[in-house]
C-alpha cells in the first residue's frame, strides 16, 4: 500500500516529481551524508522507554513501535536481536533507531539472515569466510543490489508453490532489503540540504526553512504548487533568464523533496484529525507531503508532527536536545492518539511483550519437567512432590495471564489466529492433565503437563519465528464476531487439546506395557486406561459442540450449516474417528489397547484438522493458510505411525505370550463379546 | 479393527455395559437363543458394530473427499463423495467401489434410531445417550430436508439496480418464448443435465408449434469459430462450432452450451441451432410466422418480493487489503411496501424462508464514484433452524451422559484412594 505513494506522487505533484523518483530508485548514490556521526550510539533507558511506546499504525492496527521494531527484526534477522559495531547485542528497538537515526552504522549490522548461500552465488556475491547459512549485513549485500532487485523481479509472478527454493530466498531477500532501505532512508527528508538558506528567493518565500526546511516547505506546498504554475510561462515585469532560473530551483526544491520525503513512508506515526471512524489511516511524512502538494491541505497539528519529527532526526547526537524533541514529539503523538481512543492499549502491549510470558513458561516447563522426571527416580521426596506441581502450576499461570493479556490488548477471544490456537491448545492441554492428574494422583498426567507445556510452547515460540509476522493482525470481515470466535473456535480447538492430551496419554500406556514397566501393576494401566478414555470422551464433548457450532456459525454467515469445507471436513473426522473409538470399545471390539492405539492414530487426525488441511489451500477457511508446516507434520505423522506400530507390537506378543499359557486352561473362559446386536448403554 | 485379547488383567473393558443380547439380567452369561432372520437383521441394523464401520466409512469418505477437492474442486468432489449412493475411488490406480455418504448416512439413521434408540436400554445412565442420539437424528433430519428441499443461488445487483430474482450456481434451464409475447416457456435443467455428450433429448409441447431436440449438451463449454485448417467432430453452424471443455474445478464457473433442432410441426421443416449460457443475447430463431427466443441461462427463482441495492460499503484495515467490512444497505419492496435493511458479513437478511447473505462485491478496481455491485447468496432452507436445535439437544445429552460418568468415575477413585 505504501508503495503506491511513489505513484500517487507523481500524479500529485506532476511530471516534475518523476525525475525525483528517478533518483530514488537509486538511493544508494542519491542519500546524503547523515549529519550525525557513523558510531554505535548508545541509547539511554529514557530514550528506549518513550520509543517504545510510541504508538505507530502499522498492518491495519495501532501498536508500540517496539512491537514494530520486534517482529520487522525477526523478519529480516531471524531472531530478536542484532549485534552492534561493538560485537554487543542490541534490542529489536535499539536496532530499528540505529537504523532510523544512525543508517551508515546500521549498514554494517549483520542484519540479513541468509539460509543458502546460493543466493549470494546467484548476486555473485562472495561469501568465502561464511556459512551456509549466516547473517549479511546491507553493506556486504549493496553491491549486488541491483542484481537482486532484477532477479526477483523475474520470479515475483510466479506462485510461491512454484518457485524454486532459490527463487524464493532471492524474492524474500529483496524484499527484506526493501523494507531495510525503507527505514534507513526513513529520515532522509530531515537531514538533506535544501539549499533554501542559500536562495534568497526562496527564503524569503518559506519562512521558517532555516529550522525545518521540509517542513516549512511542505507547508508552502499548495503556494509552490501555484509558484510553479505561474512560472511555467512567461511572466509580466520578469525577464527570461530570471523566471527560467528560478523554475529552475523550484524544480530541483521539489525534486528533492519528493525524493526525500518519498523515502518516509514505512512508518505512520501521525494520527489524523477525527474519530477512527472518520479518518482511519494514520499518516506517515511521506502522505503529509502528498497531502501538501495535492488537494489537502494537511492539518496543522499533523504538520506540527512533522516538525517535531525533523527537529528530533537534526538533534540526533545531541543527547540533550534529543531527548527534549522527543518528549515533544511523543507528547503530541500520544495526545493525538488518546484523542482517537486508540492509546489505551498501546502502554499494555509494551508491558505484555516486556513480560515475555511464553518464553518465560517455556523455561519452566522445563525446568518442571527436569523436576517431575527426579520425582519419578525419588518419589517419596516430599520436597519434590510439592516442587513440582508447583513448577508445573506457575508457568501455566504465565501462559494464561499472557493469552488474558492478548484478549484484553485484541479485545477478542482467545483464539482468532493459527498461532494463537498453538497457546490457547498448550493451555487447555495443561490444565486438563493437572485436573486429571488432582483426581488420579499417579503423576502420569502431571509429568504429560510439564512435557505437553514445554512442547506447546517450544512450537508457538517456533512459529512464531518462523512465521515473524504480528501475532495480533486485524481480522478479515468474515471473522469479525467475538460471539462465535469465542464459542465455535474455541470449543473444536478444545476438542483438539482433549484429542492429543488423550494420545499422549494413550503413548505411556503404549510404551509402558511395551517396555514391561510396572507389568505387574495392573491397576496402573487400569488407571492409564481409564485416563485415556476420560479425556477422550471430554474431547469427543467438545469436538462435537464445536463442529456443530461452526455449522451454524456457517449458516449464519455463508447460509449453509455444511459445505464439505476442509476445515469443516477436518473438525468433522475427529468426531467420527472419537465415535468410532467409543463404539467400538462398547461393542468390545477394541479394549484398553485397542482405544490407547486408536486415540494415537487420533492424534493424528487432531494434526491433520488443524495443520494439514490449511496447506491443502483450497475452501473458505483457507486464510489459516500457512507455509512451510508440512515438514513438521509428517514428522509428527511418521512419529505417531510409529507409536501405532509399538502398539501392535504389544498386541502381537502378548497374543503369542498368551496362547501356550497353561493356566488359560484352566482359567475360565472371559465373557468375550463378539457382535453386538443391540446398543446397551452409550 | 479388532485389537484385543491381551490379558484379561490388563485388557479387559474398563466399564463392562452390556448390552441384553451379551447376559442374562443376572449377569450370568444367557444361553445363545435361536434368533429369527427378521431378529438377526434387525441386531444387524442396530449393532455396536454397524455403527463403528459406518463412522470408519465416513471417516475414509470424508478425507477422501476432503483431498479429492484440490484436485476436483468442491461441486465436483460433493456430488461423487457426498450426495452419492455408490462411487469408484482409484486406490493407487485400482478402482474400488465404495458407499456413497449420503447412502451412509442413511444407514446410520436406520441404525442411530434401532440401536442407538428403540433398543436402548432405558435407563437412568442412558438417559444422556439417548437425547444425544435424537440430537444427532434431528440434525441429519435437518441435512435431508436442506437437501431435498432446499434452494440456493445468488443475486447480483449494481448500486440502485433492484431484482425479484436469483440465480442458481450450478443449475441450468432453457426458457422458451416468442418474441414480444411476454410469456414463457421453461424446460428445467433436471431434464437434460444428466445428458451425455451422445444424448439427445426432445421435448414437445402442446402450446409450441415445434419441437426442441437437445444434444450434444456439454457442462462446459465455448463456442469457436471453425478455421479452414482444422476439422471437428462437431456440427458447424453459421461458421460456428461448440466445443466442450473440461469441467472447472470452481463448478459455477462451468458455462453449459447444446446443439438445439426446432423442428417445426407444420411444415416438419429443422433447422439447428447453438445455445450458449454465457451469450450477450438468447439465441432467436424465426419458426413459421413468429420469432422465438430460446435461452440457455441459469436457473431463476422468482421471490415474492423485491431487493433493490441502495449502496454497497467496504472497508479494508488501514494500509492494507485486509477485508474490514462489507455491508449491503438495500430496500425490500413487498406488496408496495418498501423496508430498509443492511446486509454485512454474519449478519443477513431473513425474510419469508429466504435468506440473503453478503457474499461478493465487485469490481475490486472501480474507480472512487464507478458503480459497484454486490452479491448476495440467497438460500432457502426450511430447516434453517433445525441445527441450532439439534446442537442444544446433544449439548444437552453428551452433558448428561458424560457428567455421570465422570461422577461415577470420580466416586470410584473416591473408593480407591479411601
Amino acid at each position: 500500500m505504501k508503495n503506491t505513494i511513489r505513484c500517487l506522487l507523481v500524479l500529485t505533484l506532476g511530471w516534475w516529481a518523476v525525475d525525483a523518483y528517478g533518483q530514488a530508485e537509486a538511493p544508494a548514490s542519491t542519500t546524503p551524508a547523515p549529519k550525525p556521526p557513523a558510531q554505535s550510539p548508545a541509547w539511554s533507558k529514557d530514550v528506549l522507554d518513550v520509543f517504545s511506546t510510541l504508538p505507530i499504525q502499522d498492518e491495519g492496527r495501532v501498536k508500540p513501535l517496539s512491537t514494530y521494531a520486534n517482529f520487522k527484526l525477526l523478519k529480516l534477522n531471524g531472531r530478536r536481536k542484532a549485534m552492534n559495531l561493538n560485537g554487543e547485542s542490541i534490542t529489536p528497538l535499539e536496532w530499528l533507531l540505529d537504523c532510523l537515526f544512525y543508517p551508515d552504522v546500521a549498514k554494517q549490522y549483520k542484519t540479513f539472515l541468509i539460509q543458502n548461500s546460493e543466493v549470494l552465488d546467484a548476486l555473485k556475491l562472495t561469501h568465502a569466510d561464511k556459512k551456509k547459512r549466516d547473517r549479511y549485513s546491507y553493506a556486504e549485500l549493496e553491491s549486488g543490489r541491483q542484481t537482486l532487485f532484477s532477479l526477483a523481479q523475474q520470479h515475483a509472478g510466479k506462485e510461491t508453490k512454484d518457485m524454486t527454493p532459490l527463487e524464493f530466498q532471492v524474492v524474500n531477500l529483496a524484499q527484506n532489503v526493501h523494507e531495510f532501505e525503507a527505514l534507513i532512508h526513513y529520515l532522509d527528508f530531515a537531514r538533506h540540504d535544501y539549499g533554501v538558506a542559500a536562495n534568497k528567493r526562496l527564503s524569503e518565500f518559506i519562512p521558517g526553512a532555516s529550522e525545518t526546511p521540509f517542513t516549512a516547505i511542505v507547508t508552502k506546498g499548495h503556494e509552490l504548487r501555484n509558484l510553479f504554475t505561474v512560472l511555467s510561462q512567461p511572466v509580466e515585469g520578469v525577464d527570461e533568464a530570471t523566471r527560467q532560473k528560478e523554475l529552475d530551483s523550484l524544480k530541483t526544491l521539489v525534486s528533492d523533496v519528493g525524493t526525500y520525503g518519498g523515502f518516509a513512508f514505512a512508518l505512520s506515526l501521525f494520527p489524523p484529525a477525527g474519530t477512527p471512524k472518520e479518518a482511519p489511516t494514520w499518516q506517515s511524512p511521506a502522505e503529509v507531503m502528498e497531502d501538501a502538494f495535492g488537494a489537502h491541505v494537511p492539518p496543522a497539528h499533523e504538520l506540527a508532527m512533522l516538525a517535531s519529527l525533523e527537529k528530533l532526526t537534526m538533534a540526533t547526537g545531541n543527547p540533550v536536545a534529543f531527548q527534549t524533541q522527543l518528549a515533544s514529539l511523543q507528547d503530541q503523538i500520544v495526545k493525538a492518539a488518546e484523542s482517537r481512543g486508540e492509546y489505551a492499549k498501546v502502554p499494555l502491549e509494551v508491558s505484555f511483550y516486556k513480560g515475555n510470558y511464553f518464553y518465560n513458561g517455556l523455561v519452566l516447563y522445563v525446568l518442571s519437567f527436569v523436576l517431575v522426571a527426579l520425582l519419578w527416580l525419588m518419589p517419596h521426596n516430599r520436597v519434590l512432590g510439592l516442587a513440582a506441581p508447583v513448577a508445573i502450576v506457575v508457568p501455566t499461570i504465565l501462559l494464561v495471564i499472557g493469552i488474558t493479556l492478548r484478549c484484553i490488548i485484541r479485545g477478542r477471544p482467545p483464539v482468532t489466529t493459527l498461532y494463537e490456537t498453538i497457546l490457547f491448545i498448550t493451555a487447555v492441554v495443561v490444565i486438563v492433565a493437572l485436573i486429571v492428574e488432582y483426581m488420579n494422583r499417579r503423576k502420569i498426567a502431571l509429568s504429560l503437563a510439564a512435557l505437553m507445556g514445554t512442547i506447546g510452547l517450544f512450537l508457538a515460540n517456533k512459529f512464531e519465528m518462523k512465521e515473524a509476522v504480528d501475532t495480533m493482525p486485524e481480522l478479515v470481515a468474515v471473522l469479525d464476531t467475538n460471539f462465535w470466535l469465542s464459542t465455535h473456535v474455541t470449543t473444536v480447538t478444545m476438542g483438539y487439546a482433549a484429542g492429543l492430551l488423550a494420545a499422549a496419554i494413550a503413548h505411556i500406556y503404549i510404551l509402558g506395557r511395551l517396555l514391561g514397566i510396572r507389568r505387574e501393576d495392573t491397576a496402573f494401566y487400569k488407571s492409564v486406561a481409564r485416563m485415556t478414555y476420560g479425556v477422550l470422551c471430554f474431547g469427543l464433548f467438545f469436538s462435537v459442540l464445536g463442529t456443530v457450532l461452526g455449522g451454524i456459525w456457517a449458516n449464519d454467515s455463508w447460509g449453509r450449516f455444511w459445505g464439505w469445507d476442509p476445515k469443516e471436513n477436518g473438525a468433522l473426522m475427529i468426531v467420527l474417528w472419537e465415535l468410532a473409538i467409543l463404539h467400538s470399545r462398547m461393542g468390545g471390539y477394541i479394549r484398553d489397547l485397542g482405544v490407547a492405539i486408536a486415540c494415537v492414530f487420533g492424534a493424528i487426525i487432531v494434526a491433520f484438522s488443524w495443520w494439514g488441511v490449511n496447506l491443502l489451500g483450497v475452501g473458505l477457511h483457507s486464510y489459516g493458510f500457512t507455509n512451510g508446516i508440512a515438514q513438521a507434520l509428517f514428522i509428527f505423522y511418521g512419529f505417531q505411525g510409529v507409536i501405532i506400530l509399538l502398539g501392535f507390537v504389544v498386541w502381537i506378543r502378548e497374543r503369542m505370550e498368551k496362547r501356550p499359557a497353561p493356566e488359560r486352561a484352566i482359567s475360565p473362559p472371559e465373557p468375550r463379546p463378539t457382535k453386538r446386536s443391540a446398543k446397551a448403554t452409550g | 479393527m479388532k485389537v484385543m485379547d491381551s490379558p484379561k488383567s490388563l485388557d479387559e473393558p474398563e466399564e463392562a455395559e452390556p448390552s441384553s443380547s451379551r447376559t442374562s439380567d443376572s449377569g450370568q452369561p444367557r444361553q445363545p437363543k435361536r434368533r429369527s432372520v427378521v431378529g438377526l437383521v434387525v441386531d444387524f441394523l442396530g449393532s455396536y458394530g454397524l455403527a463403528t464401520v459406518l463412522f470408519l466409512l465416513l471417516l475414509l469418505l470424508t478425507y477422501l473427499g476432503t483431498i479429492e477437492q484440490v484436485e476436483m474442486g468442491l461441486f465436483e468432489t460433493q456430488k461423487k463423495y457426498f450426495n452419492s449412493l455408490f462411487l469408484v475411488h482409484e486406490f493407487f490406480g485400482v478402482p474400488m467401489l465404495l458407499p456413497g455418504v449420503y447412502l451412509l448416512l442413511v444407514i446410520l439413521a436406520v441404525n442411530l434410531i434401532v440401536g442407538g434408540m428403540i433398543r436402548l436400554r432405558k435407563h437412568k445412565t442412558t438417559i444422556g445417550v439417548l437425547i444425544a442420539h435424537f440430537g444427532i437424528l434431528f440434525m441429519m433430519f435437518g441435512g435431508l430436508v436442506k437437501y431435498e428441499f432446499g434452494e440456493e443461488g445468488h443475486m447480483t445487483l449494481f448500486e440502485n439496480q433492484r431484482s425479484n430474482a436469483f440465480q442458481s450456481y450450478h443449475d441450468w434451464e432453457l426458457g422458451i418464448s416468442k418474441a414480444g409475447s411476454g410469456e414463457e416457456m421453461v424446460i428445467g435443467g433436471d431434464r437434460f443435465q444428466d445428458m451425455s455428450p451422445n444424448e439427445t433429448r426432445t421435448f414437445h409441447s402442446g402450446n409450441l408449434p415445434f419441437e426442441v431436440t437437445i444434444s450434444r449438451y456439454a457442462r462446459n463449454s465455448q463456442p469457436m469459430p471453425k478455421g479452414p485448417m482444422f476439422e471437428v467432430d462437431q456440427p458447424v453452424i453459421d461458421g460456428f462450432f461448440l466445443e466442450p471443455r473440461p469441467l472447472e474445478p470452481q463448478a459455477e464457473q462451468n458455462i453449459a452450451g447444446a446443439y438445439l433442432t426446432i423442428k417445426d410441426k407444420a411444415t416438419g421443416a429443422e433447422q439447428q441451432a447453438i445455445v450458449w449460457g454465457f451469450s450477450q443475447k438468447p439465441l432467436s430463431l424465426a419458426v413459421g410466422q413468429d420469432n422465438w427466443i430460446f435461452d440457455l441461462r441459469k436457473k431463476r427463482t422468482v421471490l415474492p418480493f423485491t431487493i433493490v441495492l441502495d449502496q454497497f460499503h467496504h472497508e479494508f484495515h488501514p494500509g492494507t487489503r485486509r477485508p474490514k467490512l462489507f455491508m449491503s444497505e438495500v430496500t425490500k419492496i413487498e406488496d408496495g411496501h418498501e423496508q430498509q435493511y443492511k446486509i454485512e458479513m454474519n449478519q443477513p437478511l431473513r425474510h419469508k424462508g429466504y435468506t440473503f447473505y453478503q457474499s461478493g462485491w465487485g469490481p475490486e478496481n472501480a474507480a472512487p464514484g464507478q458503480p459497484l455491485f454486490s452479491t448476495f447468496s440467497v438460500v432457502r432452507n426450511p430447516a434453517d433452524q433445525y441445527p441450532l436445535i439439534a446442537c442444544v439437544i446433544v449439548t444437552l445429552g453428551l452433558l448428561v451422559h458424560f457428567g455421570q460418568k465422570l461422577t461415577r468415575y470420580l466416586r470410584a477413585e473416591s473408593k480407591r484412594s479411601s
